[in-house]
C-alpha cells in the first residue's frame, strides 16, 4: 500500500539509554549528518529516512535525532534545545510529528517525557522499544489499551533487531491528524493558573503556543536563563501569572514539584492498568554480573585490567596504524618532490598541505581505537559501572566519574581524548574535563623530556643503585601535568564554571552484547566528524605554521638560515628576552613557535636550528631525540659569559616544565574548538595553559639560579 | 522513617518525602523519587558513596549527599 508523498519532519525524543540512537541509526541508514545548534554545545543531528522494503513506500522525510533527556524542563543544555527545536526554533518549523521512544522495561520514566509531548499538543507516536528484553525482565505491557488510554499510536519495536520498523514507519507516514487537546492537570490551583494564561496569551499574543504544555513551560521555568525566544506579551502574562503563583504556600518551587508529581500520578494510574511486572528486580544476569563488577575489591580489579587493555589499545596497538599513515605520506611527498621542481609551490604542497593532512589523519587510529573501545563499554553497560567505581576518587579532585577514560586518554593522546569528553552529561563538568585534558603529559611531550634527559642527565648516577634518573625526572614530569591538571579543575569549580554540583544519577542499564554493526557505525561516524570538522581547522594551522616558517624567503639558503629568517625566526629571536628568565634563548624561541605545530617537532627544528646538516641525520625517520650529534649540537653553544654551555640542566628541566604545562598543539587546539562550538575556550586554555607554562618555568629557572642548583 | 543513606542493602522502602531543595530537588523528582514511590537499596560503592537505587523499573546510582536528602519509611523484611 503506497501512501502520499510529502515532505516530512520527524523529531526523534527519548531518554539517554532509550536505544533511541538505535532506532536513529536503522530508521536512516547510520547516515547523519552532525553538526551543532547555533550557540550552544549540543550536536545536531539529522538524516533522510532510508527505503527498508519495496512494500512501505518512503516519502521525503527528515529525521531530527533530538538529544537524549529525561524531561522538557530545561535542566540541562541538552534538554533546553530539545525543546526549542520541538516549538520551531533553530531555522527549522517546529516537527509535523514527533516518535517518542520507550524503553519498555523502564516505561514509567520514559513515558513522563512523553506526557510532556502531549501536553505540549504535537502528533506523537510512541515507540516502545527494547521489546526483546521486556520477557527478560518479566514485563508484559498492553501496547494497544496503551494507545487507546493516551490516543496515540503505540508501536511495539526492537530497534536493536530491527523488529517493528515497518509498522513503525507506517504510522510516521499516515498524514498529520489535528492534534488532541490536553487537559489541564495538577489540582484547582494550577488548573487555575493555566487556564488564566491560556487566556492572556490568546488575548494578547498569537505567535507563542498555547497548548498545556507550552503554558506550564512558560509557568516553571527561569525565564531569564533560557533562550526561548518570547515576545514581550508572552513573557509579561508568563511573569505575572509566575508572580501570582509565588503568592501561595510554597510558590514556584511547590507549584512544580506538584506538577511533576501530579504527572506521575498519572502515569501510575495508566500503568497500573496496562503494564505487568512479575519480577520486583533488575534482570538476573545483570545482577549477578554487577556482584562482581561492582565489588569494592572484584571490581576494581577488573576495572583497572579493562582501563589498562583500553589504555594500551591507544598508546601502543595505534602506533603501526600511525606509522602506516606516515609512511604513506612520506611516499606521495616524495613522490610530489619529484614531479615539481623545488620552489615555492613545492614547499607549500609538500610542507604545508601534505603536512597537514598527515597531521590529521595520523590521529585517527587513536581516535578509531578509543571510540572503538569506548563504544563496546558503552554500548555493553559497562562504562556507568566504570563511573560508579571511580566517582567518589574523581569527585575528591572535583571531577566526574566518566571523566576517568577521556582524562586517562589524554596520557596517550589529548586529541581523541577530550573528543571522549562528550560521555560526561553535564556540560559543566565536561568542560573541566576538556580543560584540563592537555595537562595529562601526552606521548608527543616523551620526545621533549628524552631529548633534554640525553642531553644533560644521561651522565647522571643511578638513585639508589638501580633506578634511573632519567626515569624519576619522568614520572615527575606526569605527576606535575596531574596536579596542575586537579588545580585547574578546582580553580574552574570555584570561579568561571561555578554552579551547583548537579547530582550524580548515572544510569545503570542492563548488561547487553554490543551489536558490532553498530558499534563500528559510531566509531566511523566520530572518525569522519574530526576529519571533516575539525581536520579543516588543524589543516588550516598547518598551512598557516608553514607560511611563518617559510616567509619571507631567502635565496640560496641552508634551512637553518631560512628559518632564522622566516617570521617565525624573527619572532623566536623577538621573544628571546621575554623567555631569558626561563633560561631559554633563541634558539628555542624558534623551538616553541615551530612546535605549536606538535610538540614533537621541537626536536627536528632544534636539529635544523642548531645548523645540523642533513648527513648527520637519517632520511627515513628524522633526528632522534636522544641523538648524540643533536646532542653535542646543543652542548656545544657555549655561555661566553661562564665558557660552560648555555644549556644547562637547570635549564633542560625549565624547559620541560613548560612543555608539561603548556598547550603546545595546534590539534588539540583545534579540537577543543569544534567540541565546545566556540573560539573562547580554546582561546581561553591556550592563555592560562602558557601563562601557567611561563610561570613555572619561571619560577623553576630563577629559584634554581639563586640556589644556585643545577646551572 | 530514616534517610536513603542509612537504609540496609536489599532492603525495600517506601518514599515521604525528598528533601533536597531547588532544581535538584525537582530533578529528583523527575527521575521517578516521588513521594509514595517503592524503592529498594541495592548496594553501595566503597565508603558508601555512591548508593546504587532501584526505582521504578530502573538503576540508579546516587550520591550519598542527595541519599541522606531522601526520607523513606523502610518496609519490614
Amino acid at each position: 500500500m503506497k501512501h502520499s508523498s510529502k515532505s516530512l519532519r520527524i523529531a526523534l525524543a527519548g531518554n539517554p539509554n532509550s536505544g533511541k540512537t538505535t532506532l536513529f541509526n536503522a530508521l536512516t541508514g547510520s547516515r547523519a549528518r552532525v553538526g551543532n545548534y547555533s550557540g550552544v554545545t549540543v550536536e545536531r543531528r539529522e538524516a533522510a529516512l532510508i527505503a527498508r522494503s519495496p512494500q512501505v513506500a518512503t516519502a521525503e522525510c527528515t529525521i531530527v535525532d533530538l538529544p537524549g533527556c529525561y524531561s522538557l524542563t530545561a535542566r540541562s543544555p541538552e534538554e533546553d534545545v530539545a525543546h526549542r527545536v520541538l516549538i520551531g526554533e533553530f531555522q527549522s518549523p517546529p516537527p509535523d510529528k514527533v516518535v517518542c521512544v520507550v524503553d519498555v522495561t523502564q516505561a514509567a520514566r520514559g513515558l513522563y517525557l512523553a506526557l510532556q509531548l502531549l501536553e505540549l499538543e504535537l502528533p506523537v507516536i510512541i515507540a516502545l522499544n527494547m521489546m526483546d528484553l521486556a520477557p527478560k525482565v518479566g514485563v508484559r505491557i498492553d501496547a494497544q489499551q496503551l494507545a487507546r488510554h493516551l490516543g496515540v499510536p503505540v508501536i511495539p519495536v526492537s530497534a536493536r533487531d530491527e523488529r517493528g520498523m515497518d509498522t513503525l514507519i507506517a504510522a510516521m507516514l499516515q498524514p498529520v491528524e489535528a492534534p488532541r487537546p490536553f487537559a489541564p492537570f495538577g489540582g484547582p490551583l494550577a488548573i487555575q493558573a493555566i487556564q488564566d494564561l491560556h487566556h492572556q496569551l490568546a488575548q494578547n499574543d498569537t505567535h507563542y503556543p498555547r497548548s498545556v504544555g507550552a503554558c506550564l513551560w512558560l509557568l516553571c521555568s527561569h525565564l531569564e536563563t533560557s533562550q526561548v525566544m518570547l515576545s514581550p506579551a508572552a513573557r509579561q502574562a508568563a511573569l505575572r501569572a509566575q508572580q501570582v503563583i509565588e503568592q501561595q504556600p510554597g510558590g514556584l518551587s511547590a507549584f512544580r514539584r506538584g506538577i511533576i508529581e501530579a504527572r506521575y500520578q498519572i502515569l501510575d494510574d495508566l500503568l497500573a492498568d496496562v503494564l505487568e511486572t512479575t519480577h520486583q528486580h533488575v534482570h538476573t544476569w545483570t545482577e549477578r554480573i554487577d556482584r562482581v563488577l561492582l565489588h569494592p575489591i572484584g571490581g576494581m580489579t577488573v576495572f583497572v585490567m579493562t582501563m589498562l587493555v583500553l589504555f594500551q589499545a591507544v598508546f601502543a596497538w595505534s602506533e603501526p596504524f600511525i606509522e602506516l599513515i606516515e609512511n604513506g605520506m612520506r611516499l606521495t611527498a616524495s613522490a610530489v618532490d619529484h614531479f615539481l621542481a623545488p620552489g615555492l609551490v613545492q614547499s607549500l604542497l609538500v610542507n604545508g598541505l601534505l603536512a597537514g593532512i598527515g597531521n590529521v589523519l595520523v590521529f585517527l587510529p587513536q581516535i578509531a581505537l578509543l571510540f572503538l573501545g569506548l563504544t563496546l563499554l558503552e554500548e555493553s553497560g559497562y562504562l556507568s559501572r566504570a563511573a560508579f567505581l571511580t566517582d567518589r576518587m574523581m569527585r575528591r579532585v572535583g571531577l566526574h566519574g566518566k571523566a576517568f577514560i577521556p582524562l586517562m586518554s589524554s596520557f596517550a593522546c589529548a586529541v581523541p581524548g577530550i573528543m571522549a569528553a562528550r560521555t560526561v552529561e553535564s556540560r559543566r563538568d565536561r568542560l573541566v574535563t576538556i580543560f584540563i585534558a592537555p595537562f595529562m603529559s601526552c606521548s608527543a611531550r616523551l620526545p621533549v623530556y628524552v631529548l633534554v634527559i640525553s642531553a644533560v642527565f644521561a651522565a647522571a648516577p643511578p638513585i639508589l643503585g638501580w633506578i634511573s634518573v632519567g626515569g624519576i625526572i619522568i614520572t615527575a614530569m606526569y605527576f606535575l601535568g596531574l596536579v596542575a591538571a586537579i588545580g585547574t579543575a578546582w580553580l574552574l569549580k570555584h570561579s568561571v564554571l561555578k554552579s551547583p554540583v548537579p547530582p550524580l544519577l548515572l544510569d545503570m542499564p542492563v548488561y547487553r552484547l554490543p551489536k558490532l554493526k553498530h558499534v563500528l557505525a559510531r566509531v566511523r561516524e566520530r572518525c569522519k566528524i574530526f576529519v571533516v570538522q575539525t581536520g579543516t581547522t588543524i589543516l588550516a594551522l598547518s598551512v598557516l605554521l608553514w607560511g611563518i616558517l617559510s616567509f619571507p624567503r631567502l635565496d640560496h639558503a641552508t634551512p637553518a638560515q631560512q628559518l632564522e629568517h622566516s617570521l617565525g625566526g624573527r619572532i623566536g629571536h623577538t621573544i628571546e628576552p621575554l623567555i631569558q628568565p626561563l633560561g631559554f634563548d633563541w634558539h628555542i624561541g624558534i623551538g616553541l613557535v615551530a612546535s605549536f605545530a606538535a610538540r614533537e617537532v621541537l626536536v627536528s627544528t632544534l636539529g635544523q636550528v642548531y645548523a645540523l646538516d642533513n648527513s648527520s641525520t637519517d632520511e627515513e625517520s628524522g633526528i632522534a631525540a636522544d641523538s648524540p650529534v643533536l646532542r653535542d649540537a646543543i652542548l656545544s653553544d657555549l655561555d661566553p659569559a661562564t665558557g660552560r654551555p648555555r644549556f644547562t640542566p637547570l635549564v633542560g628541566t625549565s624547559l620541560m616544565v613548560f612543555f608539561v604545562l603548556a598547550l603546545q598543539c595546534m590539534s588539540t587546539f583545534a579540537t577543543v574548538k569544534r567540541e565546545t562550538n566556540s573560539w573562547r575556550w580554546p582561546v581561553l586554555q591556550l592563555i592560562y595553559m602558557n601563562a601557567v607554562a611561563y610561570l613555572a618555568s619561571l619560577a623553576v629557572h630563577q629559584i634554581g639560579t639563586a640556589l644556585g642548583i643545577g646551572t | 522513617m530514616t534517610a536513603l543513606d542509612a537504609m540496609s542493602i536489599g532492603q525495600w522502602a517506601t518514599l515521604v518525602s525528598v528533601q533536597e531543595p531547588g532544581e535538584v530537588g525537582e530533578r529528583l523528582l523527575e527521575m521517578g523519587f516521588c513521594a509514595g514511590t517503592r524503592l529498594r537499596l541495592l548496594r553501595r560503592g566503597l565508603f558508601g558513596d555512591p548508593l546504587l537505587v532501584y526505582v521504578r523499573g530502573t538503576t540508579l546510582s546516587l550520591r550519598r549527599t542527595q541519599a541522606r536528602m531522601l526520607i523513606v519509611r523502610p518496609e519490614k523484611k
